[in-house]
Protein backbone atom coordinates (compact mmCIF):
# COMPACT_ATOMS: atom_id res chain seq x y z
CA UNK A 1 0.00 0.00 0.00
CA UNK A 2 1.61 3.34 -1.16
CA UNK A 3 1.67 6.11 1.43
CA UNK A 4 -0.35 9.22 0.04
CA UNK A 5 1.11 12.94 -0.73
CA UNK A 6 0.71 15.16 2.15
CA UNK A 7 -1.38 17.15 -0.22
CA UNK A 8 -3.64 14.34 -1.02
CA UNK A 9 -3.44 13.06 2.71
CA UNK A 10 -4.73 17.12 3.72
CA UNK A 11 -7.63 16.50 1.19
CA UNK A 12 -8.98 13.24 2.45
CA UNK A 13 -8.82 14.57 6.32
CA UNK A 14 -10.31 17.74 5.48
CA UNK A 15 -13.39 15.87 3.77
CA UNK A 16 -13.41 13.10 6.16
CA UNK A 17 -13.22 15.53 9.14
CA UNK A 18 -16.42 17.34 7.87
CA UNK A 19 -18.45 14.21 6.84
CA UNK A 20 -20.23 13.18 10.20
CA UNK A 21 -18.50 13.15 13.47
CA UNK A 22 -14.39 13.83 13.52
CA UNK A 23 -12.29 11.23 14.45
CA UNK A 24 -9.92 12.42 16.81
CA UNK A 25 -7.10 10.46 15.13
CA UNK A 26 -8.05 12.33 12.24
CA UNK A 27 -7.74 15.73 13.73
CA UNK A 28 -4.62 15.04 15.26
CA UNK A 29 -3.06 14.07 11.97
CA UNK A 30 -4.65 17.07 10.33
CA UNK A 31 -2.71 19.25 12.90
CA UNK A 32 0.61 17.45 12.30
CA UNK A 33 0.11 18.23 8.51
CA UNK A 34 -0.58 21.92 9.10
CA UNK A 35 2.84 22.42 10.82
CA UNK A 36 3.73 22.58 6.99
CA UNK A 37 2.89 26.63 6.14
CA UNK A 38 2.38 25.43 2.23
CA UNK A 39 0.06 22.89 3.44
CA UNK A 40 -1.54 25.67 5.96
CA UNK A 41 -2.09 27.94 2.76
CA UNK A 42 -4.03 24.72 1.27
CA UNK A 43 -5.95 23.92 3.90
CA UNK A 44 -7.05 27.75 4.22
CA UNK A 45 -8.52 26.81 0.46
CA UNK A 46 -10.02 24.04 0.98
CA UNK A 47 -12.21 25.05 4.10
CA UNK A 48 -12.45 28.07 2.21
CA UNK A 49 -14.47 25.59 -1.10
CA UNK A 50 -16.04 23.63 1.88
CA UNK A 51 -17.49 26.60 3.42
CA UNK A 52 -18.75 28.46 0.13
CA UNK A 53 -20.13 24.67 -0.77
CA UNK A 54 -21.96 25.18 2.53
CA UNK A 55 -23.34 28.47 1.75
CA UNK A 56 -24.49 27.86 -1.80
CA UNK A 57 -26.76 24.71 -0.61
CA UNK A 58 -27.82 25.67 2.32
CA UNK A 59 -29.52 28.96 0.35
CA UNK A 60 -30.81 26.73 -2.69
CA UNK A 61 -32.56 24.21 0.30
CA UNK A 62 -33.91 27.67 1.75
CA UNK A 63 -35.07 29.11 -1.52
CA UNK A 64 -36.96 25.30 -1.75
CA UNK A 65 -38.03 25.35 1.39
CA UNK A 66 -41.79 26.49 0.68
CA UNK A 67 -41.85 23.88 -2.08
CA UNK A 68 -40.61 21.40 -0.51
CA UNK A 69 -41.95 21.42 2.86
CA UNK A 70 -45.77 20.34 3.86
CA UNK A 71 -47.27 22.27 6.11
CA UNK A 72 -47.41 19.38 8.13
CA UNK A 73 -43.54 18.79 7.71
CA UNK A 74 -42.99 21.95 9.50
CA UNK A 75 -45.76 21.78 12.02
CA UNK A 76 -43.98 18.38 13.26
CA UNK A 77 -40.64 19.90 13.01
CA UNK A 78 -41.63 23.06 15.45
CA UNK A 79 -43.68 20.66 17.81
CA UNK A 80 -41.49 18.82 18.03
CA UNK A 81 -38.97 21.20 19.92
CA UNK A 82 -41.59 21.98 21.97
CA UNK A 83 -41.81 21.52 25.71
CA UNK A 84 -43.84 22.75 28.97
CA UNK A 85 -42.18 26.14 30.07
CA UNK A 86 -40.71 26.28 33.58
CA UNK A 87 -40.30 29.82 35.45
CA UNK A 88 -37.11 31.71 36.90
CA UNK A 89 -37.58 33.98 39.94
CA UNK A 90 -35.06 35.86 41.59
CA UNK A 91 -34.97 38.09 44.39
CA UNK A 92 -31.52 39.02 44.05
CA UNK A 93 -30.63 42.30 45.33
CA UNK A 94 -29.72 44.75 43.06
CA UNK A 95 -26.11 46.32 42.48
CA UNK A 96 -24.79 49.47 40.91
CA UNK A 97 -22.96 47.17 38.34
CA UNK A 98 -25.98 44.98 37.28
CA UNK A 99 -27.73 48.18 36.55
CA UNK A 100 -25.11 49.26 34.42
CA UNK A 101 -23.63 46.24 32.93
CA UNK A 102 -26.85 44.20 31.56
CA UNK A 103 -29.08 45.33 29.18
CA UNK A 104 -29.48 41.97 27.27
CA UNK A 105 -30.05 38.40 26.86
CA UNK A 106 -29.64 35.57 24.40
CA UNK A 107 -32.04 32.63 24.28
CA UNK A 108 -31.88 29.89 21.99
CA UNK A 109 -33.72 26.77 21.82
CA UNK A 110 -31.19 24.01 22.23
CA UNK A 111 -31.15 24.49 25.88
CA UNK A 112 -28.26 22.43 27.68
CA UNK A 113 -28.05 22.50 31.47
CA UNK A 114 -25.30 24.88 31.41
CA UNK A 115 -27.09 27.02 28.96
CA UNK A 116 -30.04 26.55 31.11
CA UNK A 117 -27.55 28.30 34.12
CA UNK A 118 -25.98 30.94 31.67
CA UNK A 119 -29.70 31.97 30.82
CA UNK A 120 -30.46 32.18 34.65
CA UNK A 121 -28.06 34.33 35.29
CA UNK A 122 -28.59 36.47 32.88
CA UNK A 123 -32.29 36.79 33.96
CA UNK A 124 -30.92 37.42 37.51
CA UNK A 125 -28.63 40.03 36.36
CA UNK A 126 -31.44 41.38 34.15
CA UNK A 127 -33.41 42.40 37.41
CA UNK A 128 -30.74 45.51 37.79
CA UNK A 129 -31.63 46.31 33.64
CA UNK A 130 -30.91 50.23 33.25
CA UNK A 131 -34.28 51.30 31.18
CA UNK A 132 -34.50 53.94 28.71
CA UNK A 133 -37.61 55.70 28.33
CA UNK A 134 -38.20 55.53 24.09
CA UNK A 135 -40.50 57.83 22.40
CA UNK A 136 -41.54 55.49 19.21
CA UNK A 137 -42.19 57.51 16.34
CA UNK A 138 -45.18 56.29 14.51
CA UNK A 139 -45.15 56.06 10.92
CA UNK A 140 -47.65 57.85 8.47
CA UNK A 141 -49.11 54.59 6.52
CA UNK A 142 -51.71 52.42 8.56
CA UNK A 143 -50.30 49.02 8.66
CA UNK A 144 -51.51 45.97 7.74
CA UNK A 145 -52.94 43.42 10.60
CA UNK A 146 -51.38 39.95 9.66
CA UNK A 147 -53.91 37.46 9.36
CA UNK A 148 -53.28 33.57 8.96
CA UNK A 149 -53.96 33.87 4.89
CA UNK A 150 -50.24 36.05 5.25
CA UNK A 151 -48.67 33.23 7.73
CA UNK A 152 -48.95 29.35 7.98
CA UNK A 153 -51.59 28.84 10.06
CA UNK A 154 -50.71 27.61 13.22
CA UNK A 155 -53.11 28.83 15.58
CA UNK A 156 -56.22 29.52 15.77
CA UNK A 157 -57.46 32.36 13.79
CA UNK A 158 -56.06 35.76 15.62
CA UNK A 159 -58.43 38.55 16.55
CA UNK A 160 -57.05 41.61 14.41
CA UNK A 161 -58.42 43.82 17.09
CA UNK A 162 -56.13 42.56 19.78
CA UNK A 163 -52.31 43.81 18.08
CA UNK A 164 -49.82 43.33 20.52
CA UNK A 165 -46.54 44.12 18.73
CA UNK A 166 -45.17 45.15 15.47
CA UNK A 167 -42.41 44.32 13.40
CA UNK A 168 -40.31 46.72 13.18
CA UNK A 169 -37.51 46.30 11.19
CA UNK A 170 -36.52 43.96 8.83
CA UNK A 171 -33.62 43.22 6.60
CA UNK A 172 -33.27 40.88 4.03
CA UNK A 173 -35.92 39.09 5.69
CA UNK A 174 -37.77 36.21 4.31
CA UNK A 175 -40.65 34.93 6.24
CA UNK A 176 -42.45 31.12 5.81
CA UNK A 177 -46.15 31.80 5.03
CA UNK A 178 -49.24 29.99 3.71
CA UNK A 179 -48.18 31.32 0.54
CA UNK A 180 -44.76 30.41 0.45
CA UNK A 181 -41.62 32.47 1.06
CA UNK A 182 -41.75 36.47 1.06
CA UNK A 183 -41.40 39.49 3.01
CA UNK A 184 -44.04 41.43 5.02
CA UNK A 185 -44.99 44.85 4.77
CA UNK A 186 -42.62 47.27 6.99
CA UNK A 187 -44.66 47.89 10.40
CA UNK A 188 -46.35 44.69 10.24
CA UNK A 189 -48.66 44.61 13.16
CA UNK A 190 -49.29 41.67 15.20
CA UNK A 191 -52.31 40.23 16.69
CA UNK A 192 -52.52 37.85 19.52
CA UNK A 193 -51.08 34.08 18.93
CA UNK A 194 -49.63 34.84 15.41
CA UNK A 195 -46.74 32.34 14.75
CA UNK A 196 -44.21 32.94 12.56
CA UNK A 197 -41.35 31.59 10.78
CA UNK A 198 -38.21 33.91 10.04
CA UNK A 199 -36.26 31.37 7.21
CA UNK A 200 -33.55 34.34 6.51
CA UNK A 201 -31.99 37.75 7.16
CA UNK A 202 -32.92 39.62 10.88
CA UNK A 203 -36.13 41.01 11.72
CA UNK A 204 -36.88 43.27 15.13
CA UNK A 205 -40.51 42.82 17.11
CA UNK A 206 -41.43 45.69 19.29
CA UNK A 207 -44.15 45.12 21.68
CA UNK A 208 -46.64 47.18 22.35
CA UNK A 209 -45.41 48.05 25.96
CA UNK A 210 -41.76 48.43 23.97
CA UNK A 211 -40.15 45.83 24.45
CA UNK A 212 -37.68 44.92 21.46
CA UNK A 213 -36.49 41.64 20.34
CA UNK A 214 -34.10 41.01 17.41
CA UNK A 215 -34.79 37.68 15.65
CA UNK A 216 -32.01 35.99 13.22
CA UNK A 217 -33.67 33.74 10.91
CA UNK A 218 -33.58 30.71 11.15
CA UNK A 219 -36.34 31.05 13.74
CA UNK A 220 -39.80 30.78 14.89
CA UNK A 221 -41.36 33.41 17.49
CA UNK A 222 -45.28 33.55 18.22
CA UNK A 223 -47.07 36.80 20.19
CA UNK A 224 -48.91 36.10 23.07
CA UNK A 225 -52.58 37.14 24.35
CA UNK A 226 -49.97 39.74 26.74
CA UNK A 227 -48.55 42.76 24.93
CA UNK A 228 -45.49 42.39 27.07
CA UNK A 229 -44.04 39.00 25.74
CA UNK A 230 -43.21 36.59 23.16
CA UNK A 231 -42.75 33.32 22.68
CA UNK A 232 -39.77 31.73 20.90
CA UNK A 233 -40.09 27.89 19.80
CA UNK A 234 -36.89 27.73 17.27
CA UNK A 235 -33.99 30.14 16.79
CA UNK A 236 -32.46 32.55 19.05
CA UNK A 237 -33.20 36.18 19.54
CA UNK A 238 -31.62 38.74 21.85
CA UNK A 239 -34.02 41.23 23.89
CA UNK A 240 -34.35 44.58 25.12
CA UNK A 241 -36.65 46.18 27.49
CA UNK A 242 -36.62 49.87 26.79
CA UNK A 243 -39.21 51.43 28.16
CA UNK A 244 -40.83 51.11 31.95
CA UNK A 245 -44.03 49.67 31.11
CA UNK A 246 -42.39 46.80 29.30
CA UNK A 247 -40.96 45.90 32.75
CA UNK A 248 -42.01 42.51 33.43
CA UNK A 249 -41.17 41.48 29.60
CA UNK A 250 -40.93 38.03 29.08
CA UNK A 251 -39.67 35.80 26.86
CA UNK A 252 -41.41 32.15 26.58
CA UNK A 253 -38.57 29.85 25.68
CA UNK A 254 -38.80 25.64 25.32
CA UNK A 255 -38.39 24.19 29.01
CA UNK A 256 -38.40 27.74 30.81
CA UNK A 257 -39.79 31.35 30.88
CA UNK A 258 -37.15 34.56 31.57
CA UNK A 259 -38.57 37.54 32.80
CA UNK A 260 -36.78 41.00 32.89
CA UNK A 261 -38.04 42.93 35.66
CA UNK A 262 -36.20 46.01 34.88
CA UNK A 263 -35.31 48.63 37.32
CA UNK A 264 -37.57 48.12 40.67
CA UNK B 1 -17.23 52.37 29.42
CA UNK B 2 -16.37 55.63 27.22
CA UNK B 3 -19.20 56.06 24.84
CA UNK B 4 -18.28 56.45 21.33
CA UNK B 5 -18.35 59.54 19.27
CA UNK B 6 -20.32 57.67 16.50
CA UNK B 7 -23.19 55.56 17.06
CA UNK B 8 -24.01 53.15 14.52
CA UNK B 9 -27.82 52.81 14.29
CA UNK B 10 -28.97 49.42 14.98
CA UNK B 11 -30.67 49.07 11.20
CA UNK B 12 -27.08 49.52 9.49
CA UNK B 13 -25.92 47.02 12.18
CA UNK B 14 -28.73 44.60 10.68
CA UNK B 15 -26.83 45.22 7.10
CA UNK B 16 -23.30 45.33 8.01
CA UNK B 17 -24.12 41.97 10.08
CA UNK B 18 -26.02 40.32 6.92
CA UNK B 19 -23.00 41.55 5.22
CA UNK B 20 -19.89 39.75 7.26
CA UNK B 21 -21.74 36.69 8.33
CA UNK B 22 -20.08 34.21 5.45
CA UNK B 23 -17.32 36.05 6.43
CA UNK B 24 -17.92 35.09 9.98
CA UNK B 25 -19.06 31.37 9.35
CA UNK B 26 -15.62 30.92 7.33
CA UNK B 27 -13.76 31.73 9.87
CA UNK B 28 -15.35 29.98 12.57
CA UNK B 29 -14.97 26.65 9.63
CA UNK B 30 -11.74 27.36 9.46
CA UNK B 31 -10.95 26.17 13.15
CA UNK B 32 -14.25 23.90 14.04
CA UNK B 33 -15.41 21.13 12.53
CA UNK B 34 -19.32 20.25 13.48
CA UNK B 35 -21.47 22.15 11.22
CA UNK B 36 -23.82 22.56 14.40
CA UNK B 37 -21.32 24.43 16.41
CA UNK B 38 -20.16 26.58 13.55
CA UNK B 39 -23.89 28.05 12.84
CA UNK B 40 -24.30 28.10 16.99
CA UNK B 41 -21.00 30.19 17.02
CA UNK B 42 -22.07 32.75 14.49
CA UNK B 43 -25.33 33.32 16.16
CA UNK B 44 -23.29 33.67 19.52
CA UNK B 45 -21.00 36.64 18.12
CA UNK B 46 -23.74 38.25 15.77
CA UNK B 47 -25.88 38.39 19.57
CA UNK B 48 -22.86 39.72 21.35
CA UNK B 49 -21.97 42.21 18.63
CA UNK B 50 -25.55 43.36 19.23
CA UNK B 51 -25.08 43.54 22.97
CA UNK B 52 -21.78 45.40 22.60
CA UNK B 53 -23.21 47.56 19.98
CA UNK B 54 -22.96 50.51 22.62
CA UNK B 55 -19.21 50.30 22.23
CA UNK B 56 -18.24 50.47 18.69
CA UNK B 57 -17.72 53.49 17.08
CA UNK B 58 -19.32 53.55 13.74
CA UNK B 59 -16.43 55.97 12.30
CA UNK B 60 -13.98 52.93 12.40
CA UNK B 61 -14.37 49.80 10.28
CA UNK B 62 -16.79 47.16 11.48
CA UNK B 63 -15.02 44.03 10.15
CA UNK B 64 -12.08 44.57 12.67
CA UNK B 65 -14.39 45.61 15.59
CA UNK B 66 -16.60 42.35 14.30
CA UNK B 67 -13.50 39.44 13.86
CA UNK B 68 -12.34 40.64 17.81
CA UNK B 69 -15.83 39.53 18.90
CA UNK B 70 -15.82 36.52 16.85
CA UNK B 71 -12.28 35.57 18.06
CA UNK B 72 -13.40 35.33 21.79
CA UNK B 73 -16.01 33.41 21.42
CA UNK B 74 -13.44 31.27 18.95
CA UNK B 75 -11.26 31.29 22.05
CA UNK B 76 -13.71 30.65 24.54
CA UNK B 77 -15.01 27.75 22.39
CA UNK B 78 -11.55 25.86 22.01
CA UNK B 79 -10.80 26.11 25.62
CA UNK B 80 -14.23 24.49 26.48
CA UNK B 81 -13.82 21.78 24.19
CA UNK B 82 -10.10 21.39 24.40
CA UNK B 83 -10.51 17.94 26.44
CA UNK B 84 -12.64 16.24 23.45
CA UNK B 85 -9.65 16.09 20.98
CA UNK B 86 -11.70 17.61 18.21
CA UNK B 87 -10.10 21.38 18.08
CA UNK B 88 -6.29 22.61 17.33
CA UNK B 89 -3.47 22.91 20.19
CA UNK B 90 -2.89 26.74 20.11
CA UNK B 91 0.23 26.60 18.10
CA UNK B 92 -1.68 25.35 15.39
CA UNK B 93 -4.49 27.82 15.86
CA UNK B 94 -2.37 30.54 15.73
CA UNK B 95 -0.60 29.65 12.96
CA UNK B 96 -3.79 29.25 10.93
CA UNK B 97 -4.88 32.40 12.51
CA UNK B 98 -1.68 34.13 10.82
CA UNK B 99 -1.94 32.19 7.39
CA UNK B 100 -5.67 33.16 7.06
CA UNK B 101 -4.85 37.26 8.21
CA UNK B 102 -2.13 37.34 5.24
CA UNK B 103 -3.75 35.36 2.76
CA UNK B 104 -7.00 37.49 2.95
CA UNK B 105 -4.79 40.57 2.34
CA UNK B 106 -3.44 38.92 -0.46
CA UNK B 107 -7.02 37.99 -1.49
CA UNK B 108 -5.19 34.37 -1.99
CA UNK B 109 -8.83 32.93 -0.80
CA UNK B 110 -11.35 30.87 -3.35
CA UNK B 111 -14.22 33.41 -3.25
CA UNK B 112 -17.83 32.48 -3.92
CA UNK B 113 -18.36 34.04 -7.02
CA UNK B 114 -15.80 32.05 -8.69
CA UNK B 115 -17.13 28.69 -7.11
CA UNK B 116 -20.10 29.22 -8.97
CA UNK B 117 -18.61 28.92 -12.08
CA UNK B 118 -17.10 25.69 -11.19
CA UNK B 119 -19.82 24.08 -10.17
CA UNK B 120 -21.72 25.04 -13.33
CA UNK B 121 -18.78 22.49 -14.65
CA UNK B 122 -19.16 19.78 -11.99
CA UNK B 123 -20.84 16.62 -13.81
CA UNK B 124 -24.46 15.78 -12.79
CA UNK B 125 -23.31 12.58 -10.67
CA UNK B 126 -20.84 14.79 -8.35
CA UNK B 127 -23.24 17.80 -8.23
CA UNK B 128 -25.85 14.87 -6.98
CA UNK B 129 -23.52 13.76 -4.17
CA UNK B 130 -23.21 17.88 -3.66
CA UNK B 131 -26.46 17.82 -3.42
CA UNK B 132 -26.74 15.16 -0.74
CA UNK B 133 -24.04 16.54 1.30
CA UNK B 134 -24.34 19.76 1.91
CA UNK B 135 -28.60 20.53 0.67
CA UNK B 136 -29.97 17.31 2.30
CA UNK B 137 -26.99 17.95 5.28
CA UNK B 138 -26.91 14.05 4.97
CA UNK B 139 -23.33 12.20 6.56
CA UNK B 140 -21.01 10.15 4.19
CA UNK B 141 -22.78 6.67 5.45
CA UNK B 142 -26.40 8.12 4.43
CA UNK B 143 -25.36 9.66 1.61
CA UNK B 144 -23.58 5.71 0.94
CA UNK B 145 -26.68 4.56 1.55
CA UNK B 146 -28.80 6.97 -0.75
CA UNK B 147 -26.56 6.72 -3.48
CA UNK B 148 -25.70 2.84 -3.44
CA UNK B 149 -21.92 3.17 -2.99
CA UNK B 150 -19.62 2.24 -0.17
CA UNK B 151 -18.67 4.92 2.56
CA UNK B 152 -15.34 4.99 0.92
CA UNK B 153 -16.33 5.70 -2.70
CA UNK B 154 -18.34 8.80 -0.92
CA UNK B 155 -15.53 10.30 0.49
CA UNK B 156 -13.30 9.59 -2.62
CA UNK B 157 -15.33 11.12 -4.62
CA UNK B 158 -15.81 14.07 -2.50
CA UNK B 159 -12.46 14.80 -1.73
CA UNK B 160 -11.72 14.66 -5.85
CA UNK B 161 -14.91 17.38 -6.22
CA UNK B 162 -13.30 19.57 -3.71
CA UNK B 163 -9.66 18.78 -6.01
CA UNK B 164 -11.00 19.33 -8.78
CA UNK B 165 -12.78 22.72 -7.41
CA UNK B 166 -9.83 24.05 -5.93
CA UNK B 167 -8.27 23.89 -9.23
CA UNK B 168 -10.93 25.11 -11.20
CA UNK B 169 -11.18 28.26 -8.80
CA UNK B 170 -7.66 29.15 -8.93
CA UNK B 171 -7.66 28.97 -13.16
CA UNK B 172 -10.78 31.11 -12.88
CA UNK B 173 -8.65 33.98 -10.60
CA UNK B 174 -6.31 33.85 -12.67
CA UNK B 175 -7.72 34.16 -15.97
CA UNK B 176 -9.86 37.24 -13.91
CA UNK B 177 -6.44 39.15 -13.20
CA UNK B 178 -4.97 38.59 -16.70
CA UNK B 179 -7.84 40.51 -17.88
Amino acid sequence: MTTPRPEQRLIELVVQTRLGEPDPQDVAELQSLLDDPRLCRLYLELVNVHSHLETTYTEHASDELSEQATLSDVITTLNADEAEPIHIDSSTPLTKKAYSSALSYVIEHTFTPKRIAAIAAAAVLLLGAVLTIVLLTSGEETPEVATPSDFTPFTPTPDPNRVVATVTDQVNAQWLSANGQGALPDRMLLAVNQRLTLVEGFAEITTNRGAKVLIQAPATVETTDSDNAIRLHRGKLVGRCETPSSKGFTVHAPGMDVVDLGTV
Amino acid sequence: MAQPAHKLPERDFAKLLVQHQPKLMLYFRTFVFRKSDVDDLTQEAAAKAWEQLDTYDAARPFEPWLMTIARFELLSYLRDHKRSRLVFDDAVVDQLTQTLTQMQAEQALPELDALEQCLSRVPSDDRELLRQRFELNKTGSAIAEALKLSNATVSRRLQRVYGQLLLCIRRVKREEAAR
